[in-house]
């Protein structure tokens, strides 16, 4: 191919990305060193923000590295749902830090080490139970969907009597336009009982907008009723810790300050590792000889935690926007004040220049400085419950089950955007 | 204690708390009540050298550096960097 050639290609990429396709999935890494070859920083319209005068993506490591540590060029206030902005994640430094100090103390190594036995003892019970059942089994619904997030209900405070309701709403609101089977089938039915005439697979922009008001203004009235019972008795949870704390020694945190705190737990805290989870099961069982290399070392505590931060590398999620706070040249791009940046961590962890044999699981990787976490003052607040959930699910499955198959039955279900998988059919042996 | 020694510098403006560095290098760094990297000693024997170096390696908001440190046995003065 000239070099020509690649330049047309790469601009008709970037002119057609658009991450939230399920069908983008299938060349995603493609299109990523595509574009990180030829036109690192992309100006593309799929998805250009309402108002916004440009959109970008970017692909390389470093490039992402520089974006995602200048939070005074780059603000997270991009407010991309029609909801208020979720603290700490909207709101830019120095509220940011304001509300992490808040927060930071609930996620630490310590603390988290104290959940081990109680992660442990809920992984194997859902993985008996998924076992029990037969030959073949769906590791997502049984065991990938249910891990984290009934941990994060318990940790946050939301009941598990609204398990199926609280889930219904996170996959309306999160997964109502990537491709979701169940998010679209549940978007739909909401859009239905608003009055709209939903045909064919996905909704209109109208539509969704519609969708996504309603579900927000749903949740917040949820939260706010759960916030005035654990007023009246409170617990140990997140809910009541939120009600005694303190904005910078000053003032307990508003009505509307406790319910976007709540919110964003919601969101961040049931489908991230629940994805991650999905998708590294789907290699495995892809790979028997990565999953028999991993099994090996997975009693190794020195080992194990280098392989938990490759499977994150390797199978990075989120895509990270940003909306321009001036105009400013990055890496010799004008971006106008206003424009949207995005850095999808999946394009950065695959970047050859800082990730030798990126496309390679390496078990041992050093130095291993993924992105898959975000990077800079965002940084995922949820980081070591989140290795810890991921190392402990795949001991405890792995233990029980060594050896498993894709089902030549059923087919995985992917959807993209903040990418994973609804379904993953496996069968044993 | 002996062999040369590597002074640690971090830098607390760019620590984010992944915790790379605790896991990597225990003995040298811990983390503060809100998750952040502490040092816990500055000049590194060289029994911790390899520590230390995976751990600068690993931390990916760069936030670790290393250079020669006193000869052992020399008292070091806190802000002599």
């Amino acid at each position: 191919m000239t070099t020509m050639d690649a330049r047309s290609l790469a601009e008709a990429a970037a002119a057609a990305y658009n991450p939230y396709d399920v069908a983008f999935l299938e060349r995603e890494f493609e299109v990523y060193d595509l574009l990180r070859a030829e036109l690192p920083i992309a100006r593309t319209e799929a998805i250009t923000a309402m108002g916004a005068p440009g959109s970008w993506v970017l692909t390389r490591y470093d490039q992402s590295c520089d974006f995602l540590q200048d939070h005074a060029s780059f603000s997270n206030q991009s407010n991309v749902y029609p909801v208020r902005p979720w603290i700490p994640q909207a709101i830019d430094p120095p509220a940011h830090s304001a509300y992490r100090r808040i927060m930071n103390p609930w996620f630490t190594v310590d603390e988290m080490r104290h959940l081990e036995p109680h992660l442990e003892k809920f992984a194997e019970e859902l993985v008996d139970t998924m076992l029990d059942q037969g030959d073949d089994f769906d590791f997502v619904a049984a065991f990938a969907d249910p891990f984290p997030t009934v941990i994060f209900c318990q940790l946050a405070g939301f009941p598990l009597d609204d398990y199926q309701q609280i889930m219904n709403w996170k996959n309306t609101l999160m997964h109502c336009a990537d491709g979701h089977v169940r998010g679209f089938e549940l978007a739909a039915e909401m859009a239905r009982e608003l009055g709209h005439e939903v045909s064919g697979s996905h909704l209109t922009p109208e539509e969704e907008l519609a969708v996504r008001s309603t579900v927000g203004q749903r949740i917040y009235a949820y939260l706010g009723g759960l916030i005035d019972r654990r007023r009246a008795e409170p617990t140990d949870d997140m809910i009541t810790k939120l009600l005694a704390a303190s904005y910078e020694g000053e003032r307990p945190l508003t009505q509307e300050e406790l319910e976007d705190t709540l919110f964003l737990f919601y969101m961040a805290g049931l489908d991230t590792v629940a994805s991650a989870l999905g998708l590294i099961v789907q290699t495995f069982a892809a790979n028997p000889g990565k999953r028999r290399e991993f099994i090996e070392l997975m009693d190794d505590p020195e080992r194990v935690g280098p392989a938990v931060e490759e499977l994150i590398r390797y199978h990075a999620i989120v895509l990270l926007p940003r909306r321009v706070t001036q105009d400013v040249t990055f890496h010799g791009t004008e971006f106008a004040h206003g424009s949207q940046v995005l850095c999808p961590t999946m394009a950065a962890n695959r970047d050859a220049s800082e990730f030798a044999e990126p496309n390679e699981l390496v078990f041992d990787r050093t130095p291993n400085r993924h992105l898959g976490f975000g990077l800079g003052p965002h940084r995922c607040i949820g980081i070591h419950l989140a290795r810890r959930e991921v190392r402990i699910a795949l001991q405890v499955f792995h233990r029980k089950l060594p050896d498993y198959h894709p089902d030549p039955e059923r087919r995985a279900e992917a959807f993209g955007g903040m990418k994973g998988l609804s379904a993953l059919p496996l069968v044993k042996g | 204690m002996t062999g040369p020694l590597t002074r640690v510098q971090l830098d607390t403006g760019r620590c984010q708390g992944h915790g790379q560095c605790a896991m990597a290098a225990p003995d040298v760094f811990a983390f503060d009540e809100q998750g952040f990297a502490v040092l816990q000693i500055e000049d590194v024997p060289a029994a911790l050298e390899v520590a230390v170096r995976t751990a600068v390696l690993r931390c990916p908001e760069r936030a670790i550096s290393l250079m020669p440190g006193d000869e052992p046995k020399t008292t070091t003065s806190h802000n002599s960097v």
